[in-house]
């Protein structure tokens, strides 16, 4: 008897710590997702020289960016497009999953990294209702819901940086 | 040097040993039902000799000489437990030894501690074995796979790490030495382990000593070493054959499934060993298929090896061995995120494959003077390439081609002062290392050693070990480094199959190629390369005991360690100092990992084995007060086996706390890296033995790995391996 309880014991053990299943997608009822499209005026035509566009990244900031746009994401104040979005296009789509929504997204905006440094950055389009490039508009995401925006990128007239 | 090779050959093959010699020989039977035993190893301890019984489980050991009264022969089988015994050369010539069945291994001997024979209990530091009845019976075909049961070690993907030595570099700069039959197989660009490229069917154990190694074994074994032992063929010539199909159940959630179809992993080993006379040999081929759990994760792997030794006559012997692995597979590196962790990022080029090739070839030369003195040459080259399929102008292409060549001449002594033995080992070695390569340009590294250890033994009072290496790096263009590593260590038996131990030694790693001359640019990161890197380096220092016991008719084992590890000058990619987004690999990180490890092995009421060994560790880093990337702190094994005639159920828990802090930099690039757990995964076994009903060994085993499908990231963005149901038919003939 004394055997059998040692061995129900030493396979009940990992059987119980196991049973709770490890990692899982999260539900859906849960995510909220925020997508959007890049356009670019006069489309590939317009693009600079293939030199200075090592990446074309969308970037969501939950505060404003006050020193440096890489920085902000490092402290896990953004979301982002980790790799580059096709480069030298009409247009391109992103989406990012919201991942502690309810948040209000600040800052919504286009980059440009011009050179192989990573902090070579610069924000060449800006989410804006207004239409005027000095007034980011912000949004406030709520659980469960998607969200379309669209972000228009004039490489001859480029936003101001947040600071 | 070369002339200096030659002359030491030719001494070595002119030698005439004058002195008068004797044999000793006898007989190994199984306790219970007296059968002869072929295959036994028999060994006499401390020095070279020793031989195998043939099928009629007869040894001879020839050529000891005749005024040796007293010896202390290791007896070992696997399946058996060990037997050590002192016996009289004249009185005990033809004695009967019997072995008695242990489904569970205890008492098994080493070489990897000290470069020479023990059992296990009598060497100085910590050390785990893992025996090839382990390995077949679980299906394991990699490496890693192996090492993810053996105590106080875990495998962050491509990195092994012993005691919390290593975090997670995609393998480059390995802090733990890995050896084929004591020759180093470490890459010569990345410095990493390759754990596809081992002739995993034929090794006969796997030895992993814990805590710095470097008095004997030099750059790289900071955290310890793997020493995998080849078998040795006996005089019975054997077919050994191995054959399996699995497949990875569909996954929990509907987001995870990639495919309609099952995914396959399938291979077949097969191998031939027999000792003729002088000529002995083992060969082998295997090849492998692995549809992989995850989309573009798939793999073909093909291996050959063998083993060819010949004993010119019984004081002369040359020992060569070569091993071939391709590989070809997708280049996944992490998830498109939690939500599609079986899928990768967006936009993966599909297309691109990543292949590579290994080849090895060592050699090793030995020759006994006299029972009291042998010495060897070592040599050998190890050589990988690879690259993937981009475009050779594209910034993503990698390529690279390194070579090691590799020397080591050795000699061993015994001796007596005062009527006590001293064990000299001691040896001149250098690794010289020609890179060329897309990634890295060409490159050299070259290393030379001397190193000395003493062994004085008061038998069954104590064994002390003092031992210290120098290592000189003096390759071109680099400021030139000397590493002095010393080790100490005390074995004291305090009653019958109760032994303490102390240890303490440094460690050390030179930067590898990689380390030093990278120059890529990964997704938008600029990689530097860095010719100021100094070594890295650790000091270890450890106090165990080995309790062997039998109770109520159980036998058993305890194994007790406290150790503590000073690791300095750690070598980790980092940003830059000036500011910019550079990375670099550089000497930032001061260590320190305190911990205790508990094992316990026994066959409880001649019924069933359990084996558990639980280490806890404590790994912070002295920069930032925080505990070091990517090293958990618990780390649980547990075994049983319940053998039930001629089928035997076993099962395997592994439990290993979530890694608390990763690299901040990896975080940015990987989505979901906070979307790690505690990993516990269950593997079940049923193990099928038909010896009883055919003429020759055959096992059916039905193994499923992580039966009840728990997920987990072995490393940030990367599912574990999910559930595998497998059939196994191995065998020999």
């Amino acid at each position: 008897m004394t055997k059998i309880i040692l061995i129900i014991f030493f396979l009940l053990i990992p059987i119980l710590e196991s049973c709770d299943g490890g990692l899982a997608p999260p539900p859906e009822s849960d995510k909220a997702f925020l997508n959007g499209t890049i356009r670019f005026v006069n489309g590939k035509d317009n693009w600079p020289v293939k030199d200075s566009v090592i990446a074309i990244r969308a970037a969501a900031f939950k505060k404003m960016p006050d020193q440096d746009i890489i920085l902000s994401i490092l402290n896990g104040d953004a979301y982002f497009t980790g790799e580059s979005l096709p480069l030298f296009v009409d247009s391109v789509n992103f989406n990012f999953e919201i991942k502690d929504a309810p948040i209000e997204l600040v800052y919504i905006v286009a980059v440009q990294q011009y050179s192989a440094d990573i902090l070579s950055q610069r924000v060449i389009g800006v989410y804006t209702l207004s239409g005027n490039k000095n007034q980011a508009s912000s949004i406030m995401i709520e659980n469960g819901k998607e969200y379309n925006i669209t972000i228009d990128v004039d490489f001859n007239d480029l936003p101001p940086m947040p600071f | 040097m070369s002339k200096f090779l030659v002359y030491i050959l030719i001494m070595l093959i002119s030698t005439i040993s004058l002195f008068a010699k004797q044999s000793f020989t006898g007989k190994v039977i199984d306790i219970s039902d007296k059968r002869e035993l072929p295959g036994v190893a028999v060994r006499i301890e401390n020095t070279q000799f020793g031989a195998f019984t043939n099928n009629k489980g007869i040894f001879i050991i020839k050529n000891l000489p005749d005024n040796l009264n007293r010896a202390n022969i290791i007896i070992s089988l696997i399946g058996y437990e060990t037997l050590k015994s002192e016996v009289d050369l004249s009185n005990d010539n033809n004695k009967e030894f019997s072995l008695k069945v242990q489904p569970l291994q205890t008492s098994e001997v080493v070489v990897s501690a000290n470069k020479k024979v023990q059992a296990i209990q009598d060497v100085p530091i910590s050390v785990a074995v893992i025996d090839k009845r382990v390995l077949i019976d679980r299906g394991i075909t990699r490496l890693d796979d192996a090492l993810e049961y053996v105590p106080g070690v875990e495998v962050n993907q491509d990195n092994a790490s012993i005691r919390g030595s290593s975090g997670f570099s995609f393998g480059v700069g390995s802090r733990v030495s890995l050896l084929i039959d004591g020759f180093p197989m470490v890459a010569g660009d990345n410095g990493d382990i390759k754990f596809d490229a081992l002739p995993i069917y034929n090794i006969d154990r796997i030895e992993v000593i814990k805590g710095a190694g470097s008095a004997l074994w030099g750059t790289g074994a900071i955290g310890g070493i793997i020493n995998l032992m080849i078998e040795e063929p006996t005089e019975v010539g054997v077919f050994k054959h191995r054959t399996f199909t699995g497949f990875y159940t569909k996954p929990r959630y509907e987001q995870w499934e990639f495919t309609e179809n099952l995914q396959f992993n399938s291979g077949v080993n097969l191998s031939y060993g027999q000792k003729i006379n002088a000529l002995s040999v083992v060969a082998s081929g295997s090849f492998y298929s692995d549809q992989g759990y995850r989309d573009y994760d798939n793999s073909l792997r093909y291996n050959l090896f063998s083993k060819v030794a010949y004993e010119f006559n019984s004081d002369t012997k040359l020992k060569l061995l070569f091993n071939g692995a391709l590989e070809d597979r997708a280049d996944w590196v992490y998830w498109n995120s939690l939500d599609s962790a079986t899928l990768p990022p967006t936009g993966t080029n599909r297309n691109i494959r990543i292949d590579s090739y290994k080849y090895s070839g060592f050699g090793e030369f030995s020759h006994s003077f006299d029972y009291n003195n042998y010495a060897l040459i070592k040599f050998g080259i190890f050589n990988t390439k690879y690259n993937n399929s981009f475009e050779v102008n594209s910034e993503e292409y990698r390529q690279s081609d390194a070579t090691s060549y590799y020397i080591d001449l050795q000699g061993v002594s015994n001796f007596d002062i005062y009527n006590r033995k001293i064990n000299l080992t001691y040896g001149l070695t250098q690794n010289y290392v020609d890179v060329k390569s897309f990634t890295y340009g060409n490159r050299n590294q070259h290393i030379v050693a001397a190193y000395a250890q003493a062994e004085y033994s008061l038998p069954n009072v104590f064994t002390l070990t003092l031992g210290s290496r120098l290592d000189r790096e003096i390759t071109k263009g680099i400021e030139s480094n000397i590493e002095f590593s010393p080790k100490v260590g005390i074995n004291i038996p305090l009653k019958d199959h109760f032994n303490l131990r102390a240890s303490f030694g440094r460690g050390f790693r030179v930067a590898s190629v990689a380390e030093r001359y990278s120059a890529i640019i990964l997704q938008g990161f600029e990689v530097v390369p860095n010719l100021e890197l100094e070594p890295e380096s650790s000091w270890s220092a450890e106090i165990g005991t080995n309790l062997q016991y039998e109770l109520f008719n159980s036998i058993g084992e305890i194994d007790f360690s406290i150790f503590h590890n000073e690791l300095e000058n750690l070598i980790e990619p980092s940003f830059a100092s000036d500011a910019t987004a550079r990375i670099q690999f550089q000497n930032v990180t001061k260590a320190r990992i305190q911990g205790i490890e508990l094992g316990l092995k026994t066959f409880l009421f001649n019924t069933f084995g359990i084996e558990s060994s639980l280490t806890l560790m404590n790994p912070i880093d002295l920069s930032t007060n925080k505990t070091l990337n990517y090293r958990s702190e618990v780390l649980w094994y547990s075994r049983l086996i319940l053998p039930y005639k001629f089928v035997e159920f076993q099962a395997d828990f592994r439990y290993k706390s979530r890694v608390d802090n990763i690299d901040i930099q990896l975080g940015l690039l990987v989505n979901d890296s906070d979307a790690r757990v505690d990993a516990k995964v269950v593997d079940l076994r049923l193990i099928f033995d038909l010896k009883e009903f055919t003429d020759s060994s055959l096992k059916f085993g039905l193994i499923a790995n992580n039966i009840f499908d728990y997920y987990y990231t072995e490393m940030v963005g990367n599912l574990a391996r999910t559930r595998l149901l497998t059939l196994q038919i191995s065998g020999e003939l």
